[in-house]
C-alpha cells in the first residue's frame, strides 16, 4: 500500500519534472536574449562605472580649471590647465579603449550563441559530406 | 514611520476556526492556511505545504536537479577535453591556432555543442541564484489601510502587493528546521507541530548552539525541561499532522522581527526571538532557565552585528582601495604639507589600511557632525563628552567613512588629519609653538583637502608668548584663522574643560558644540558586543551574553571614576586575559568572572552568594552577638538590612542602610558599628569614622567634602571614593553643625555626593550609622521604670523630644531609629566575660593560659558597673586589676610557657606551673 503510493507519487513527480525540464530548455533562449541580456548589460555598465571611478575621469574633468598643487598664480594656472588637459586626454583614451572592450564583451553575449550554432551547422555539414 | 507597524492581528479561517482540519481531514476552505496575520500594512500567510508528499517531492526534485546538473557538467568537461584535442591536432599540422574554427572535426563539433550546453548551465545557475535572492521586501506604506478592520473574506481578496508569502523569505536552514520539526511530530504521532517541536529541531543547527553558548545557560537543565515538556504533550492521534496556531504565530513573528531588523531572510535567530515573544510553552521553558526577551533580542542583535561587520569590512576594502595613500588628493589640487606631517597623523590612511576599530552605533552623532559642518554657519564642531565615552571612536568612524567616500561633499576627496598638540608644543618656547601652528595652518589652508582634528583642544588655551594680559595664545590664533578661512576642524574636550576654558574663549565662537553622552543599558551592551570579536580573537576565549551584560551594568553601577563604554571594554579585556590564563583556550567567560573582577577592584561582594556566605548571612545575628551583648533590636535590624543588600533586594539608589543609634554612653553603639565593619565589610579598618564634635562650625563643611578654592580634598568624600564598600560612622551627630547634617540628607536619599572637584561619590554600597547621646537621661529614667526600647522610641518620636535635636527631614530619611538600652548588671557580666576572653587571647600568644573564676568575674563586673556610663568603667577595672597584675608577673618573669594562671576574688592570682 505504502509502496504503491510512493511509486505513484514518484512517477507523477518525475513526469512533471521532465515536462518542466523541456519547458525550461525552451525558455532558455528567450531568457538569454531578454532578462539575461539585461543582466549582462548591467554587469558591463558596472564595469564601465568602476573604470571611470578608478581613472577619476570625472574628478579630472571638473577640476580642469583648478590649478594643481595650489599654484594660484597665472603661470601656475596655465601650466596646470595644459597638464590637466593632457592627462585628461590620455585618461579618456584609456577609458575609450576599455569601453570598446566592455562593449565588445556585451555584444559577445548576443553573438556567441548564434556563432556557436553556426559552427555546429558547418561542422555537421562538413562531417556528413565527408561520410557521404 | 517604519516602526508604526501595528500590533499583529490574527485572522482565522471561519470554517475550521483556525484548526486547519475538519473531521480529521484538511479543511477545504483554507487548504491548510488556517491562520493569517494582518500587520496593518500587509497580510502574512504561510504558503508552503509541509507533509509527506511535498517532502517526498522536494527530495525527488533536488535529486533530479543534481542529476541534470551533473550531466551538464560532464558535457562541459568533455567539451574542454575534445577542444584541447582539436588544438593538439592543429599544432601537429603547423596550423596557426587562431584558425582553429576553420578546420572542422568531430572534436570541434563536440566542443561547440558543449559550449551551447554551458550556456544552458549558466542559465540554470542564474535562475537558482534568482530564487535564492528572494528576500524580505519593504512593506507598502499605505496609511489608509492601517486602520482597516480585515476579516477572512477581505483578506483573501487583498491585492498581491499587500500579501506576503512568509515561507519564501525563510533561509534554507530555517526552512530545513521547520521540515525537521514536522518529522518529529510525525514520528511521535502528534497531530500538530508545536513550537516545542521546532525548538528541538533548531538545536541541530550551529546558529542555535552559538546562541545558547553565548547565553551561557545550563544545557543539561534546558534539555531536562524540554524532555519533561515533550513527554507532557497530549494531542489526539490523527492521520494529518498540521501546523499549530502557536507555531504559525511564531513564524509570522519571526518574519516581522527579521523585517524590522532589515534582514534579507528570516534566520534561525529570528525564530528563536519569536519563540520567546509569542505566548507558548517554549517561552516558559526559556523563563525557567533565566532567558528573557531582552537577553534573546540582544544576542540576536549581537549575531546580526557580527555578520554586518563582516559584510561591511568586505565592502570597505573594495571602496577604500581607491583612496590615495599620500598627501595629494585625487583631484591633485593639494600641496605638500611637510610641517603638518611632522606634527600629525593621517587618520584616513590609517582607516584605509584597516588600523582603526569599527565604530558601532553613533549614527546620530556622525550625522549631526556632517549636518553642522555642511549646513551650519561654522565649519567646526567640538565634541564635548567625558573621557572614555567614545569621542575618538566617532572621529575614527568619520575617517573610515571618508576612506570609503561615503560622506557629504564637504568631506569628499579629503583627508582627516589629527594634530598632536604634544608634538606641536613639546620642548619649545610658546613663540616657536605659535610659529609652528601658523605654518601648519597655512599648509592646511593652501592644501584645501584637509579636515583637521584636534584632540583635547582646551590644552591650547593659555599657551602664549606674550607676558601681558590679553596677549594671543595658541587657541586665539587658531580661532582667528578659523574665522577668516572657514577651515573644517573637529575637536574634542571634556564637559568641565568646555565650561571652564573653551566656552568663554575665542574658540567658543568658532566651534559648534556637540554633546557626546555616555551610552547606558542596551546601547552600551550593543557597543560592547561589537567590540568582543577583537578581544575574543586575541585571547582565544568566548564571552557569554551574561558577561557582556554584567560588564555594562556592573561597571556602570560600581566603577564611578570612569565612563562607559571604555571602562566596560577594559573590564572585558582584563577578564579575558585572566580567564585565558586560569582556564585555558576556548573557555567561556561568564557573568560571574566579570563580577569577580569588579569585586576585587571595589571589595563590594557581587558574585553569586556561596553556601558558606549564605550560612554566614543567615546567622549574622549570632555572629554579631559573639562580640556584642544584648541590644537585640539593633542587631536584628542591621542584620536584616545587610541580608537585603547582599541578596540584591534593596532599592539601588540608597545606601544599604541609614541608621540612628540612640542611647547613653557606653552601651555598645560604637561597638556594634565596629562589629558590623568586621563581620560584613571584612575588617574594622573598613569603618570610616567621623567624630562629629570636630565638625561644629559651618566652615568645617570643607573638611568634609573638600574645598573648591584650595583644591583640598574632603575627608569623607576621599575616603568613600577610595573604598566605596565601607561603613560610615557619624559619632555624636547631634553635635555637628546643622548645615552638615543637611549634606547627609542628600546622601541618605540618593546615595551620592558631589565633592569639591565635581566628582560624584557613590554611597550606595555603604552603611551609614549615626550615633547620638541625645535624650539619654530620659532613656535611662524610662528604662529604670521598666519601659522597653521600642516603647521608649515611640515616646521620643511622639513627644517631639527628638525633633529638638534633629530636623524632621533627617529623621524621615532614616531606615531605623534604634534605642540602645542601658546595660544591666548581667549584661556587664557578659561583657566582662568577652573582654576577659580578649585578655586571655593576648596572653595565649605568650604561651600562658588564663582562667578567671566566675566569682571573680562577678566581682569585676560589680566594680565596673555604673548605670550612667554603661560598660566603659569595666574596661578600666579589668585593665587595672587583671591586665596590670599579669603584666607585672610577666615582667618579673614569673610566668613561663604553658603555665596556667587563675584569677580569683580579691585579685588573688595562682600560678600553676607546667610540668617540666
Amino acid at each position: 500500500m505504502q509502496k504503491k503510493w510512493e511509486q505513484n507519487l514518484a512517477l507523477s513527480t518525475l513526469k512533471y519534472l521532465s515536462i518542466d525540464l523541456v519547458g525550461d530548455f525552451v525558455y532558455w533562449p528567450v531568457w538569454w536574449f531578454s532578462f539575461g541580456a539585461k543582466k549582462w548589460g548591467f554587469f558591463c555598465l558596472q564595469k564601465l562605472k568602476d573604470a571611470e571611478n578608478r581613472l577619476g575621469l570625472r574628478i579630472w574633468f571638473f577640476n580642469l580649471t583648478t590649478p594643481m598643487f595650489a599654484q594660484y598664480d597665472w603661470q601656475g594656472r596655465m601650466i596646470s590647465f595644459f597638464i590637466r588637459l593632457i592627462v585628461l586626454v590620455f585618461k579618456t583614451i584609456a577609458f575609450i579603449f576599455y569601453a570598446i572592450f566592455v562593449i565588445a564583451l556585451f555584444l559577445l553575449w548576443f553573438i556567441l550563441p548564434l556563432f556557436v550554432i553556426y559552427q555546429i551547422w558547418i561542422n555537421l555539414n562538413h562531417l556528413i559530406s565527408i561520410k557521404s | 514611520m517604519e516602526n508604526q507597524e501595528l500590533q499583529i492581528k490574527y485572522i482565522e479561517c471561519p470554517t475550521c476556526s483556525g484548526a486547519g482540519v475538519l473531521d480529521d481531514k484538511r479543511c477545504n476552505k483554507c487548504f491548510g492556511q488556517p491562520l493569517m496575520a494582518w500587520t496593518g500594512k500587509v497580510l502574512l500567510y504561510w504558503g508552503k505545504r509541509i507533509d509527506k508528499a511535498t517532502i517526498y517531492q522536494d527530495n525527488l526534485k533536488s535529486a533530479f536537479k543534481f542529476f541534470i546538473d551533473s550531466i551538464l557538467l560532464f558535457i562541459a568537461t568533455a567539451g574542454l577535453i575534445f577542444g584541447f584535442r582539436h588544438f593538439l591536432v592543429l599544432q601537429q599540422g603547423f596550423i596557426p591556432l587562431w584558425q582553429f574554427y576553420k578546420y572542422p572535426s568531430w572534436s570541434l563539433l563536440i566542443f561547440w555543442v558543449s559550449l551551447l550546453f554551458d550556456g544552458y548551465l549558466f542559465y540554470r545557475l542564474e535562475q537558482d541564484y534568482e530564487r535564492f535572492k528572494i528576500r524580505i521586501y519593504q512593506h507598502p506604506n499605505n496609511q489608509s489601510m492601517m486602520h482597516h478592520a480585515i476579516d477572512w473574506t477581505l483578506a483573501r481578496d487583498l491585492g498581491k502587493n499587500y500579501k506576503r508569502n512568509v515561507s519564501k523569505t525563510f533561509s534554507k536552514e530555517a526552512l530545513d528546521a521547520i521540515t525537521k520539526s514536522w518529522k518529529y511530530a510525525v514520528k511521535y504521532k502528534h497531530s500538530e507541530i508545536l513550537p516545542l517541536h521546532l525548538l528541538i529541531s533548531l538545536f541541530q543547527y550551529q546558529q542555535t548552539r552559538i546562541v545558547f553558548g553565548r547565553l551561557g545557560i545550563d544545557n543539561k537543565k534546558l534539555k531536562e525541561k524540554i524532555r519533561t515538556n515533550f513527554s507532557n504533550i497530549k494531542l489526539p492521534p490523527a492521520t494529518n499532522t498540521i501546523f499549530s496556531k502557536d507555531l504559525l504565530k511564531v513564524l509570522y513573528e519571526g518574519y516581522l522581527i527579521a523585517y524590522e531588523e532589515h534582514g534579507k531572510k528570516v534566520e534561525i535567530v529570528d525564530i528563536l526571538v519569536a519563540l520567546i515573544k509569542i505566548e507558548n510553552p517554549v517561552k516558559e521553558i526559556f523563563y525557567d532557565v533565566e532567558i528573557d526577551l531582552d537577553k534573546m533580542s540582544n544576542i540576536a542583535s549581537w549575531i546580526r552585528v557580527r555578520k554586518l561587520m563582516y559584510l561591511r569590512l568586505q565592502r570597505f576594502r573594495k571602496r577604500a582601495s581607491l583612496k590615495p595613500k599620500g598627501n595629494v588628493n585625487r583631484a591633485m589640487t593639494a600641496v605638500a604639507t611637510p610641517m603638518l606631517d611632522t606634527f600629525s597623523q593621517d587618520l584616513t590612511v590609517l582607516a584605509k589600511y584597516g588600523y582603526l576599530a569599527p565604530c558601532v552605533g553613533r549614527k546620530d552623532e556622525i550625522a549631526s557632525i556632517f549636518r553642522m559642518v555642511e549646513g551650519g554657519p561654522r565649519k567646526a564642531t567640538v565634541l564635548v563628552g567625558n573621557p572614555g565615552t567614545g569621542r575618538r571612536t566617532i572621529i575614527e568612524g568619520i575617517a573610515q567613512l571618508m576612506a570609503e567616500e561615503q560622506v557629504p561633499e564637504a568631506f569628499q576627496d579629503k583627508r582627516l588629519v589629527s594634530i598632536s598638540l604634544a608634538k606641536l608644543i613639546g620642548g619649545v618656547e610658546p613663540s616657536v609653538a605659535g610659529k609652528r601652528l601658523l605654518i601648519t595652518l597655512n599648509e592646511v589652508i593652501r592644501s584645501g583637502n584637509i579636515v583637521l582634528f584636534i584632540s583635547d583642544i582646551h590644552n591650547m588655551i593659555g599657551i602664549t608668548s606674550g607676558s601681558e594680559e590679553g596677549s594671543l595664545d595658541l587657541a586665539a590664533t587658531l580661532a582667528s584663522i578659523m574665522s577668516r578661512s572657514r577651515l573644517t576642524v573637529l575637536a574634542t574636550t571634556t564637559f568641565q574643560d568646555y565650561t571652564k576654558y573653551v566656552e568663554n574663549s575665542a574658540l567658543g565662537n568658532v566651534f559648534d558644540k556637540l554633546e557626546v553622552s555616555e551610552p547606558h543599558g542596551n546601547e552600551a551592551i550593543q557597543i560592547l558586543e561589537a567590540k568582543t570579536g577583537a578581544i575574543e580573537n586575541k585571547n582565544n576565549v568566548w564571552f557569554s551574553y551574561d558577561a557582556v551584560e554584567k560588564a555594562a551594568t556592573l561597571s556602570d553601577r560600581y566603577l564611578h571614576d570612569r565612563f562607559l563604554p571604555e571602562k566596560a571594554i577594559e573590564l572585558l579585556e582584563e577578564t579575558a586575559i585572566r580567564v585565558h590564563r586560569e582556564r585555558g583556550k576556548d573557555s567561556i567567560i561568564k557573568g560571574e568572572d566579570i563580577a569577580q573582577i569588579i569585586t576585587e577592584k571595589t571589595k563590594i561582594p557581587l558574585t553569586k552568594i556561596t553556601e558558606s556566605e549564605s550560612d554566614k548571612l543567615l546567622n549574622l545575628e549570632q555572629i554579631i552577638h559573639q562580640r556584642m551583648v544584648d541590644q537585640q533590636e539593633a542587631v536584628n535590624m542591621i542584620s536584616a538590612s545587610l541580608r537585603r543588600a547582599r541578596a540584591g533586594l534593596r532599592e539601588g539608589k540608597k545606601p544599604i542602610a541609614n541608621l540612628l543609634f540612640l542611647g547613653p554612653t557606653g552601651v555598645g553603639k560604637t561597638e556594634l558599628a565596629k562589629t558590623v565593619a568586621e563581620v560584613y565589610f571584612g575588617s574594622e579598618d573598613n569603618m570610616i569614622r567621623l567624630d562629629m564634635t570636630e565638625y561644629q562650625d559651618q566652615s568645617s563643611i570643607y573638611r568634609l567634602i573638600g574645598d573648591t578654592r584650595t583644591k583640598q580634598a574632603g575627608f569623607l568624600t576621599e575616603e568613600v571614593r577610595k573604598r566605596s564598600f565601607a561603613l560610615v560612622l557619624l559619632d555624636e551627630i547631634e553635635k555637628a553643625h546643622p548645615d552638615l547634617i543637611n549634606i547627609f540628607l542628600q546622601v541618605m536619599d540618593d546615595g551620592r555626593l558631589t565633592d569639591a572637584s565635581g566628582r560624584t561619590i557613590d554611597f550606595t554600597s555603604t552603611v551609614i550609622i549615626a550615633t547620638s547621646n541625645a535624650n539619654s537621661i530620659y532613656i535611662q529614667n524610662r528604662v529604670k521604670q521598666g519601659a522597653g526600647a521600642v516603647e521608649i522610641k515611640n515616646e521620643l518620636m511622639e513627644q517631639g523630644e527628638l525633633v529638638k535635636h534633629f530636623k524632621p527631614e533627617f529623621l524621615n530619611r532614616l531606615d531605623g531609629i534604634i534605642v540602645f538600652k542601658p546595660l544591666s548588671l548581667e549584661d556587664v557580666e557578659a561583657i566582662a566575660n568577652l573582654q576577659l576572653k580578649k585578655v586571655a587571647a593576648s596572653l595565649e600568644l605568650k604561651g600562658v593560659f588564663l582562667e578567671v573564676t566566675p566569682a571573680a568575674v562577678a566581682e569585676l563586673s560589680k566594680q565596673g558597673y555604673d548605670p550612667k556610663f554603661g560598660a566603659r568603667p569595666l574596661k578600666r577595672v579589668i585593665q587595672e586589676k587583671v591586665t596590670d597584675s599579669l603584666t607585672n608577673l610577666l615582667l618579673e618573669e614569673k610566668l613561663g610557657r604553658r603555665d596556667v594562671v587563675t584569677y580569683d576574688i580579691g585579685g588573688n592570682i595562682k600560678i600553676k606551673k607546667a610540668d617540666t
